[in-house]
C-alpha cells in the first residue's frame, strides 16, 4: 500500500506527522510556557509591585511616623512636608494598589481590594493620629498629650503595619500558590513535552524508516531499470549509430552510383539526341530517295514505252521480212516445180531447168537476204527484249527501292519518333535521377545526422548512466570505492567497449540490489550515522 | 562366190539405175529423195478438208485448182508422231502407179530442200533389215555431204498403203 502513495505524499506524511507532532509539542510547549508566563505576569506585574507598594506603604508610614516624631523633637517644616509628600505619595501607592488588584480580577474575587481599602483605612486612621500629633505638636501640646497622641500614632502604625503585614502575608502566601501553579504547570509541560517529544522521536523514526524504504526500494528499482534502459540506451545508440555509419556509406555509394548512371543518362541522352538527328536526316534523305525513285520511275515508264515502240516497229519489220520470206519459200517451190517440170520435159527443159535453177538460187538468195533480216531484226528484238527485261527489272528494282525506301522512310520516321520518345524518357529519367541524388545526399546527410545523434545519445545514457550513479550513491549511501573505479574506469572507456561496461554495470547492479533489500528496521543499522559513511556526501 | 559376184552385178546394175535427179525433203531431221520424174508439184501448206473413215495416216483431200487430191502425212505412214504443220510444210502431189494408171496423191512433209543429181557413186545398196517388206521402199541411200538421203520408192510406200486401203474398203 505504501508503494501506491507518491514520495513527496510519503516525505509530506513523514515531514507533516513530525510537524505536527512538533506542533503539538509546541502548543503545549506553548500552553505551558503561557501558563507559566500568566504566573510570571502575575507576579511580575502584581504580587511583586503588590509587594514593592505594601513595603514602600510600610516604608513610608514608617517614614511618616518617624517624621512625626522628628518634628515633635525638631519642629522642622522640612519633616512635615516630607510628611506631606510621603502622605501623597501613599495615596499614590494605594492607588497604584488598587490598580494593580483590579488588573487581577482574581484576586479582586479573592477580596483584595478590600484588604487594600482596610490598609487604606488603616492608613486614614494613621494619618489623621498622625496630623492629630503634628497638630498638637504644632500646638506646643503638652508632652502627656503629646506621648498619648504619640502613641496612638504608634499604635495606629502598628495596626497598619499589622495589617500591612497581613496582607503581605496573603501576597505572599498567593505568591507561593501562584509559583506553586507555576511549578506544577513547569512539571507538567516537562512531563508532556518528553512524553510527548519521545512519541514522537519514536514514531518519527519509525515512519522515518518506513517512508524511506518505501522511497529508495522503489529509487532502487527505478534505479535498477534506469541502469538497464540506460545500457540498452547506450546499446541502442551505438547500433543505431554504427546503423547511420553503414546508411551513410551505403548513401555515398549510392550517390557515387547515381552519379555515374548520371553521366551515362548524359551520354545516353546525347547518343538517343544524336540519333533522333540521324533518322531525321535519313527521313529527309529517304523522302528525296522516294523522289528520285519516282522520277527514275516515270523515266523507265518512258523507257519502257519507247521500247515497246521499238518492239512494234520490229514486228512490222518482222512481218515485212516474214512476207519477204514466205515471198522467197514460195519462189523456191516455183523454182523446184520449174525444175521438176524441166526434168519431166526432158531434153527440152534443160535450158529452164537452168532457168528454174537460177530462179531457185535468186530465191535463196531472197530467202537468206530475208534470214539474214529476219536475224538482224531478231538480234534487234532480242537485245531489245534484253534491254526491256534489264529496264523491268530495273523498274522492278526501283519499285522494290520505292517499297523498301517507303518502308525505311516509315520506319526511319518510327526511329525519329521513338529517339524523340527515348529522348524525353531520358530527360524523365535523367530528372528523376537528379531527385534521386538529391534524396541521397538528404539520406546521407541525414544519416550523418543520426550518427551524430547517436553519438550524442550515447553520450547522454553515458550521463545518465552518471546520474544514475550519483542517484545511487545517494540512496545507497557511501563505503563503494569499487565504484569510483568503476566510475573512472567507465569515464575513460571508448563506445566500442560498451558490452564489457554493460557486463559490469549489470554486476554492479547485482550488488546494488542489496539496498532494496529487507532490514530489520534499526536505526542505528538503517540510517547510516557513521562519520566514515558521511564521506561520500 | 559367182552368185556374190552376179548379186554385185545385180546391185550395180541397181545402182546404176538409181542415178539421176531427186527432190530431197525432210521428214523427221532425216532427209529423204524421190525420183523427180515421180513428182508433179509442190506446194505450200493448204486447207485439208478431212474425210472421215479413213486410215489414220490419211489427213483427207485438198482442192489443187479444181482438182481433188487425196493428203497423206507420210510421218504417220512411217508411224512417227504428227506435228504441227509450220509455214516450211509442204505438200508434195506425186504420181504414182496405180492399179488403174497413175494417181496423184500428195504427201506432207515437213521442209522441201532441192533438187539433186545424185551420182551413182554416191548411191549405195540399200541394207538388209530382213526378209520383211516394209523395207523394200528403199530405193537406196545416198551418201551427200556427209549425210544420207534415204531414197524413197514411193510407189511402195503408197501402193501397198493404197491396196491395203482398198482391202479394208472391200473388206
Amino acid at each position: 500500500m505504501l508503494k501506491d502513495i507518491k514520495i513527496s505524499t510519503k516525505l509530506g506524511a513523514g515531514y507533516g506527522l513530525g510537524v505536527i507532532a512538533l506542533t503539538v509539542v509546541c502548543a503545549i510547549a506553548f500552553f505551558k510556557i503561557a501558563g507559566l508566563q500568566h504566573v510570571v505576569a502575575d507576579l511580575s506585574q502584581t504580587h511583586i509591585p503588590l509587594f514593592d507598594v505594601v513595603n514602600a506603604v510600610n516604608g513610608s508610614a514608617t517614614e511618616q511616623e518617624l517624621a512625626v516624631t522628628q518634628y515633635a523633637l525638631h519642629k522642622d517644616e522640612k519633616l512635615i512636608s516630607k510628611y506631606e509628600k510621603l502622605d501623597s505619595l501613599m495615596s499614590q501607592k494605594f492607588k497604584t494598589a488598587i490598580s494593580l488588584v483590579n488588573g487581577n480580577p482574581k484576586l479582586v474575587r479573592k477580596g483584595w481590594l478590600e484588604a487594600i481599602d482596610i490598609i487604606a483605612e488603616q492608613h486614614d486612621v494613621f494619618a489623621k493620629s498622625c496630623r492629630r500629633y503634628l497638630d498638637a505638636v504644632k500646638a506646643n501640646q503638652s508632652g502627656d498629650q503629646l506621648n498619648l497622641l504619640a502613641a496612638d500614632v504608634t499604635a495606629r502604625l502598628t495596626a497598619l503595619m499589622d495589617h500591612i503585614e497581613h496582607f503581605l502575608d496573603m501576597n505572599n502566601a498567593e505568591s507561593k500558590a501562584v509559583t506553586e501553579m507555576a511549578d506544577q504547570t513547569t512539571q507538567s509541560a516537562r512531563l508532556t513535552i518528553s512524553v510527548v517529544g519521545i512519541f514522537t522521536v519514536i514514531t518519527g523514526i519509525l515512519f522515518a524508516v518506513l517512508i524511506i524504504r518505501s522511497i529508495t526500494r522503489p529509487i532502487s528499482h527505478t534505479i535498477d531499470s534506469l541502469e538497464k534502459s540506460a545500457d540498452q540506451v547506450a546499446s541502442a545508440s551505438e547500433q543505431v549509430s554504427s546503423a547511420s555509419q553503414s546508411l551513410a556509406e551505403g548513401s555515398s555509394e549510392q550517390a557515387a552510383s547515381v552519379e555515374e548512371t548520371s553521366s551515362s543518362l548524359e551520354e545516353m541522352s546525347h547518343m538517343t539526341k544524336r540519333t533522333a538527328e540521324h533518322s531525321t536526316q535519313a527521313d529527309n534523305l529517304v523522302r528525296e530517295v522516294a523522289r528520285i525513285v519516282e522520277s527514275a520511275q516515270e523515266s523507265m515508264n518512258e523507257l519502257i514505252e519507247a521500247m515497246d515502240e521499238i518492239h512494234r516497229a520490229s514486228d512490222e519489220k518482222s512481218k515485212i521480212i516474214k512476207t519477204i520470206d514466205e515471198i522467197a519459200f514460195q519462189t523456191n517451190l516455183l523454182a523446184l516445180n520449174a525444175a521438176v517440170e524441166a526434168a519431166r520435159a526432158g531434153e527440152a527443159g534443160a535450158g529452164f531447168a537452168v532457168v528454174a535453177d537460177e530462179v531457185r538460187n535468186l530465191a535463196m538468195r531472197a530467202a537468206d537476204a530475208a534470214r539474214n533480216t529476219t536475224n538482224l531484226i531478231e538480234g534487234t528484238v532480242e537485245r531489245v527484249n534484253h534491254v526491256s527485261e534489264i529496264v523491268n527489272r530495273t523498274k522492278k528494282g526501283f519499285c522494290e527501292v520505292a517499297n523498301s525506301s517507303k518502308r525505311v522512310g516509315e520506319l526511319v520516321g518510327e526511329i525519329a519518333a521513338a529517339a524523340n520518345e527515348q529522348a524525353q524518357g531520358i530527360s524523365q529519367v535523367n530528372t528523376a535521377v537528379t531527385e534521386m541524388d538529391k534524396v541521397i545526399q538528404q539520406n546521407a546527410a541525414s544519416a550523418e545526422e543520426s550518427a551524430s545523434a547517436a553519438e550524442e545519445l550515447y553520450a547522454h545514457a553515458e550521463q545518465l548512466k552518471a546520474i544514475v550513479e550519483n542517484l545511487v550513491n545517494l540512496v545507497g549511501g557511501g563505503g563503494r570505492d569499487s565504484d569510483k573505479a568503476y566510475f573512472t574506469r567507465r569515464k575513460n572507456s571508448k563506445p566500442a567497449i560498451i558490452d564489457q561496461n554493460a557486463a559490469s554495470l549489470r554486476k554492479y547492479e547485482r550488488g546494488g540490489l542489496e539496498i532494496g533489500k529487507v532490514r530489520e528496521v534499526s536505526p542505528e543499522l538503517v540510517i547510516p550515522m557513521d562519520d566514515s559513511d558521511f564521506k561520500d556526501f | 562366190m559367182g552368185e556374190s559376184a552376179q548379186a554385185s552385178d545385180q546391185i550395180q546394175d541397181t545402182v546404176v539405175n538409181l542415178a539421176g535427179k531427186y527432190l530431197t525433203f525432210c521428214l523427221a531431221d532425216e532427209h529423204y529423195g524421190i525420183g523427180i520424174l515421180k513428182i508433179r508439184e509442190i506446194i505450200g501448206m493448204m486447207p485439208i478438208t478431212a474425210v472421215p473413215r479413213t486410215a489414220p495416216y490419211v489427213k483427207g483431200v485438198i482442192n489443187l485448182r479444181g482438182k481433188v487430191i487425196p493428203v497423206v502425212d507420210l510421218r504417220l505412214c512411217f508411224g512417227m508422231n504428227a506435228i504441227e504443220y509450220n509455214e516450211r510444210t509442204c505438200i508434195m502431189v506425186l504420181e504414182i502407179a496405180g492399179r488403174t494408171g497413175d494417181i496423184l496423191i500428195g504427201i506432207v512433209v515437213d521442209m522441201v530442200l532441192e533438187v539433186l543429181n545424185i551420182s551413182s557413186d554416191v548411191i549405195q545398196e540399200k541394207p538388209e533389215f530382213g526378209a520383211r517388206a516394209e523395207a523394200n521402199y528403199i530405193l537406196g541411200m545416198a551418201k551427200i555431204d556427209g549425210g544420207v538421203k534415204i531414197l524413197l520408192d514411193i510407189d511402195r510406200i503408197l501402193g501397198a498403203e493404197e491396196r491395203d486401203a482398198l482391202d479394208t474398203e472391200d473388206q
